[in-house]
């Protein structure tokens, strides 16, 4: 091989340096031209696995003109006329967009010209007509390739209304839902763990609930609260707190990949996005019906506007479509087509995944290989998408869309100043134009900043547009430059059913698709979102896989509970507040973490709950209560901390621009795709990049090196000793610790080791803030029992 | 003497009178037992035969031009200021800013046995090109920096993915329980970031610890929060108390591996707060040594520090180290920009090399050396190159690769690999054959399905193993 090519180059250097003038070429040349330099080719370098006489690889024929037209797998080989659209010309330049051919090694340049030209020149091939160019439906719009078993997966199926089920032990019932849970315990032959002590129960609804401990005037309070219906008003003092809305939309912050920045290659940030962040609190406070709150984060800016709605009450509509356009985009993707496909990828993964439980983007290079969700089905719904306007243009550097918050006046003037950008970017960073003068490039440079100035003023949310509708063809295999026959945008038909009304109207189909996944009927969203708050108080979901309900993922422990759960919440009008209640005010909430040898020999994992699970805080809990047992937590609610502009890019120098040492709670510190807090990247936060309905909980030296040395340790432990040393008696200032840190004091046993301890200490500030050190490395705080 | 000296003895000999009966003679015999714990990160042999066991990358972030390094090219030389003779690609960044054809403004020569031809830029390198194997035809999917070094450090370009790192460490264990398995000195943090070293859904153990970062001069790079906040006595106290405190807790919750596995983790991170600043201790190194690597010259210095630094980590029994020389993107004034980086790391490298030697460890320490991609025969800016994920070279050392080897081609101007081409996948895949694994094999399962680091990719390169 390594002989032909130095010599073929070596004679052909003059003759391929300029491209040959487009003169016709007549019938005679145009036939010498094929079997000289054409046909040859193909025998030689082709005809293995693509000939007469061989397996045919990828069932791609090159040795007639009909073969190379009709196509293999991928589609036709060939577009007379156009190399530059033609897959064999591609496939032989080696064209990261298509398979390799051949394999491994490249054609020698005269052959690659020669294959081209060819193909430039209409493909002539001697006694062979040029059959008409139609792309063979390589893929069927309509084709359902699933077997009944596939389409007959629970989690399909609509949930049927459920009775709690009988029991023996019925004095242990506080809910139905005990109902559920003791009548797999007592087929079993288990029992229940004991309640949790008072002290145990309110540390742990107050973690849940606010990600914060108990103080120690509301364990107190608590614990002298006698009359009948004690748990119950703390729960209603919990959800009726800020707080909460501040820890829960923490939790669903990490399903929806919230992120402040792009991450990714060009890591810019999204100023405004703090807005969806502080939204999404606000709705959880508000405890806005989920349905709607669903609805508006897919379509919000599509909903009829209300009478009498306030400009505050649209604008919340307006950002909540921040949802859509928050995910990780690679800026710098130089196939602009590409670049939209993997953001419309983005959107379809994130919102199966949050409200389904499913991995459509499965679906997105082939039929999904598990779930009935066929190829067609994902470009019907990527039509929808591709309908949406996300970015101004999907050139390298291109810009994503914003909608001002203010007049009609404002709105327009933000598009002139989007409009500016996008031109002046143009010029600027791609030299789309011709070359410019030094002169010139300053004057379109300050012109850049002047528009880039103003925008930077006018309120503002990370939001869609609406464009007009239309459907969008299949891309075989996920490339953009195969395309198959083109799909009706629709939804899911293993849902949805197999007689869907078209979309009407002009625009995406948004406001339809929202409805349609917030419905009473759809059997998933429901259901995923009650697993969600069940996992968000036991630790794991009745579905371990939180965000997979399809066959891949685990099914239900106890799928009556479920659906009993999913029914509730739609009688209740999709009240998270109301659920978190049912779940928490039964005798399976308040377990305590007790084992039992039974229990641990015949059901381990605890999948049917003989316990309550222990669990470890999460990041954003652990540092929000070491700045409050220090007295320094800032509870001032929303806004932006960081110190950038927007498009500024954030990943060369992060340090200098955010700043994390501010006591406000960890919610609304920044969070950085690509370089997250070192902090929370310690303590499993999931990677912002992707939706997350499960952290991890490992345990890793970084964090004990944290808890050791962390600067927010030192200072908190040291705040916290300063305190403590206002009390003179060492008894009183150890039981003081104890109290604030751990919501207990400390057992007889305790004391003398503790003094022992002290003793090796010439400074008593020192001593206290180190035992406050142990008191918090302790695992008695670290896991809510 | 200070009252409380006498306390404190007394207090860690677990002579004074504790809570809970378990003492420190207990707690011993516990430790060893987590030691022995098969954890995530225990040291375990790789399934297949293999030279290598731990590895040392060399990331030249911004992708070094091979036409001024590796892969000479006459006939650009001869056609310089010439048009390009065949078809760009489909796809470019600057479309506009493309020019004609620009030699390599460096000589080449042909060194050791092997006789590769290496540029004037490195003439340390030169004098260990009998230990490389050269891959002249390296090519990868993406033009952009993010893409490409996300394809580079992880499989994959646009999701996010295992590192590399993180899969030999997930393989293979630590061979050092008192250091991570894999350790990046000053990575930039650009381009994907964190998600370079990062571990994806691999267990978190597994992933890169950064030590310092890109823009962190390597003598001051340090863990994340391993500068100790009280003396080692009062840490060694205070760890007393965490264990009591455990296990007076497991004693009335009854056994947990949760709660058992946090207390060792206090033990790892309070030995691993001694253990990696040791490492960090150059000057126990000799002054020759010192030398060898350059750290005695300002313009070496730092990238000599890091291949110093991989050296007594990996010599540790540290899986994965990389270092990162940032600065390769030289779309303009390549000349004198390139020569200056290269400096900065030629030496240190070949002092690395020859260090490994000499200890009779390159043998089974792979050494792989490149960036993301290459960069374009033509002009960007009339004296720079572009990017160019379509050839390129990198080259891997020791660790049962095939030594004075110079493989694969690129096109007469250096443009397209066209000869034995050989994709990342590829050369993930021969990586972790060199390491023990057939790539097909090491899986994990995630979402419902096996992942590997090569997806769906990949062959190894046999002709590259010894």
């Amino acid at each position: 091989m390594r002989l032909p090519i130095f010599f073929l180059l070596a004679l052909l250097s003059g003759t391929v340096a300029a491209a040959p003038p487009v003169v016709p070429k007549t019938a005679r040349e145009n036939a010498d031209f094929f079997e000289k330099r054409v046909r040859p080719v193909l025998v030689a370098r082709c005809f293995d696995c693509h000939g007469p006489d061989t397996e045919n690889k990828a069932g791609l024929r090159l040795d007639s003109l009909a073969a190379m037209v009709r196509g293999g797998r991928s589609g036709p080989a060939i577009k007379p006329g156009n190399p530059d659209a033609s897959l064999l010309v591609l496939a032989v330049r080696h064209d990261p967009a298509t398979p390799e051919m051949p394999p491994k090694s490249k054609l020698p340049l005269r052959e690659l010209a020669d294959l081209a030209e060819w193909v430039r020149r209409g493909a002539p091939w001697p006694g062979q007509q040029t059959p008409r160019a139609r792309p063979r439906p390589a893929a069927d719009p309509n084709a359902f390739p699933y077997d009944r078993s596939a389409r007959q997966h629970w989690s399909f199926r609509r949930p049927t209304p459920v009775r709690p089920p009988p029991v023996t032990a019925a004095d242990w019932v506080r809910s139905p839902i005990d109902r559920f849970v003791l009548a797999g315990l007592e087929q079993a032959d288990l029992q229940p763990a004991p309640p949790a002590d008072r002290r145990t129960l309110i540390r742990r609804a107050t973690l849940d609930l606010h990600g914060l401990p108990p103080t120690r005037a509301e364990i107190t309070a608590f614990l002298t609260d006698t009359r009948p219906g004690g748990f119950r008003r703390v729960l209603d003092r919990l959800l009726a707190s800020p707080r909460y809305g501040q820890r829960f939309g923490r939790r669903w912050l990490d399903v929806v990949r919230y992120a402040d920045s792009n991450g990714m290659d060009d890591n810019l940030f999204y100023a405004d996005a703090w807005r969806y962040r502080d939204w999404v609190i606000d709705r959880f406070n508000a405890d806005w019906p989920f349905d709607r709150f669903l609805i508006e984060q897919l379509a919000g800016d599509l909903l009829p506007e209300t009478a009498g709605e306030s400009s505050v009450a649209r604008h919340a509509r307006i950002i909540a479509t921040g949802f859509l356009t928050l995910g990780p985009k690679m800026l710098a993707e130089d196939d602009p087509l590409k670049q939209q496909m993997d953001i419309i990828d983005d959107q379809i993964e994130t919102l199966g995944r949050a409200f389904l439980g499913l991995s459509l983007g499965c679906a997105r290079c082939h039929d999904h290989k598990f779930d009935p969700i066929p190829i067609n089905d994902y470009y019907a719904l990527a039509g929808i998408f591709k309908s949406t306007q996300v970015m101004l243009s999907f050139r390298v550097d291109s810009k994503w869309n914003a909608r001002a918050l203010g007049p009609a006046a404002l709105e327009q003037r933000l598009s002139q100043l989007e409009g500016a950008l996008d031109r002046l970017d143009r010029i600027l960073v791609l030299g789309d134009r011709n070359e410019i003068s030094a002169k010139q490039r300053e004057a379109y440079t300050a012109e850049l900043e002047k528009v880039r100035a103003e925008y930077r003023t006018i309120p503002k949310a990370m939001a869609v547009n609406d464009g007009p509708g239309a459907d969008l063809e299949i891309f075989l295999r996920g490339n953009h430059l195969t395309r198959g026959p083109q799909v009706p945008r629709r939804f899911p038909r293993i849902i949805a059913g197999f007689n869907q009304p078209p979309l009407g109207g002009a625009g995406s189909g948004r406001l339809s698709l929202a409805r349609w996944m917030a419905s009473r009927n759809n059997p998933l969203t429901a259901r995923v979102l009650v697993n969600r708050v069940w996992q968000s108080h036991f630790g794991h979901g009745l579905v371990r896989s939180p965000d997979n309900f399809g066959r891949l993922g685990e099914r239900p422990d106890n799928q009556p509970l479920l659906d009993w759960l999913a029914h509730r919440f739609l009688d209740d009008g999709w009240s998270i507040k109301q659920l978190h209640r049912r779940i928490m005010d039964s005798a399976v909430y308040r377990m305590s973490t007790a084992t039992q040898r039974r229990g641990l020999a015949s059901d381990p994992d605890n999948r049917l709950l003989w316990r309550m699970n222990r669990r470890r805080m999460q990041a954003e809990v652990l540092r929000d209560a070491l700045l409050a047992l220090s007295d320094r937590l800032d509870n001032t609610m929303g806004g932006s901390l960081v110190d950038a502009r927007a498009f500024d890019n954030l990943s060369s120098s992060p340090r200098g621009k955010i700043h994390f040492d501010v006591a406000r709670r960890s919610v609304y510190l920044p969070v950085l795709r690509s370089a997250v807090y070192e902090v929370f990247q310690a303590f499993d936060f999931p990677d912002p990049a992707v939706p997350s309905g499960r952290r991890a909980e490992t345990t890793v030296a970084p964090q004990a090196l944290f808890l050791m040395n962390g600067r927010l340790v030192t200072e908190a432990t040291r705040a916290m000793a300063d305190r403590l040393l206002d009390e003179h008696d060492t008894g009183l200032r150890l039981e003081l610790a104890y109290s604030r840190i751990l919501g207990r004091l400390p057992r007889p046993d305790e004391r003398p080791g503790w003094q022992e301890f002290l003793a090796t200490f010439d400074d008593a500030a020192a001593a206290w803030q180190s035992l406050c050190r142990v008191l918090v490395s302790s695992n008695e705080f670290v896991f809510i029992e | 003497m200070p009252p409380s000296r006498a306390s404190r003895r007394q207090f860690l000999s677990g002579l004074g009178a504790g809570f809970g009966s378990l003492a420190l003679a207990g707690l011993l015999a516990d430790e060893s037992r987590a030691a022995g714990r098969a954890g995530p990160l225990s040291a375990r042999p790789a399934p297949g035969r293999s030279q290598a066991k731990r590895a040392i990358m060399l990331f030249m972030f911004g992708g070094p031009s091979h036409i001024d390094s590796f892969d000479p090219k006459p006939r650009l030389i001869a056609e310089h200021g010439r048009p390009l003779p065949f078809a760009k690609p489909r796809v470019l960044s600057f479309p506009l800013r493309h020019g004609n054809l620009v030699g390599s403004p460096f000589g080449f020569r042909r060194h050791g046995e092997s006789g590769a031809a290496i540029s004037e830029v490195f003439p340390h390198i030169a004098t260990r090109v009998d230990d490389l194997c050269i891959v002249n035809s390296m090519h990868c999917s993406n033009p952009r920096h993010g893409g490409a070094v996300l394809e580079w450090h992880t499989g994959s370009d646009t999701f996010i993915r295992p590192s590399m790192g993180s899969w030999l460490a997930y393989g293979l264990g630590t061979e050092n329980n008192n250091l991570p398995g894999y350790v990046t000195i000053c990575q930039a943090l650009s381009q994907g970031g964190t998600n370079n070293f990062g571990s994806a859904f691999l267990p978190a153990a597994c992933q890169g610890t950064p030590l310092g970062r890109g823009g962190t001069p390597a003598r001051e790079a340090r863990f994340p929060f391993i500068k100790p906040a009280a003396s080692r006595e009062v840490q060694q106290r205070e760890l007393e108390m965490i264990r009591r405190l455990g296990h007076s807790q497991l004693e009335r919750t009854g056994a947990d591996r949760a709660l058992e596995g946090r207390i060792a983790s206090f033990e790892l991170a309070f030995r691993m707060q001694a253990a990696a600043p040791e490492v960090q201790q150059l000057e126990r190194e000799s002054r020759t040594t010192q030398a060898l690597y350059g750290i005695d010259d300002k313009a070496t210095e730092d990238f000599g520090r890091q291949c110093l630094l991989a050296r007594r980590f990996s010599e540790r029994g540290v899986r994965f180290v990389q270092c990162n020389s940032n600065g390769w993107d030289h779309h303009s004034n390549l000349q004198s920009s390139m020569r200056s980086i290269a400096r900065s790391i030629d030496k240190p490298i070949a002092g690395l090399l020859a260090d490994l030697k000499a200890r009779g460890l390159l043998d089974e320490t792979l050494v792989i050396w490149g960036g993301e991609f290459g960069r374009t025969p033509t002009a960007e800016n009339d004296n720079g190159r572009d990017h160019n994920p379509h050839g390129f070279t990198m080259w891997m050392a020791g660790g049962g690769v095939r030594p004075g080897l110079v493989y694969g081609r690129t096109d007469e101007y250096g443009y397209y690999a066209v000869e034995n081409k050989v994709h990342f996948h590829d050369l993930h895949a021969t990586i972790l054959h060199l390491m023990g694994f057939d790539h097909l094999e090491l899986t994990f399962r995630h979402s419902g399905r096996d992942f590997r680091l090569t997806d769906v990719h990949g062959e190894t390169v046999h002709d590259l193993v010894a």
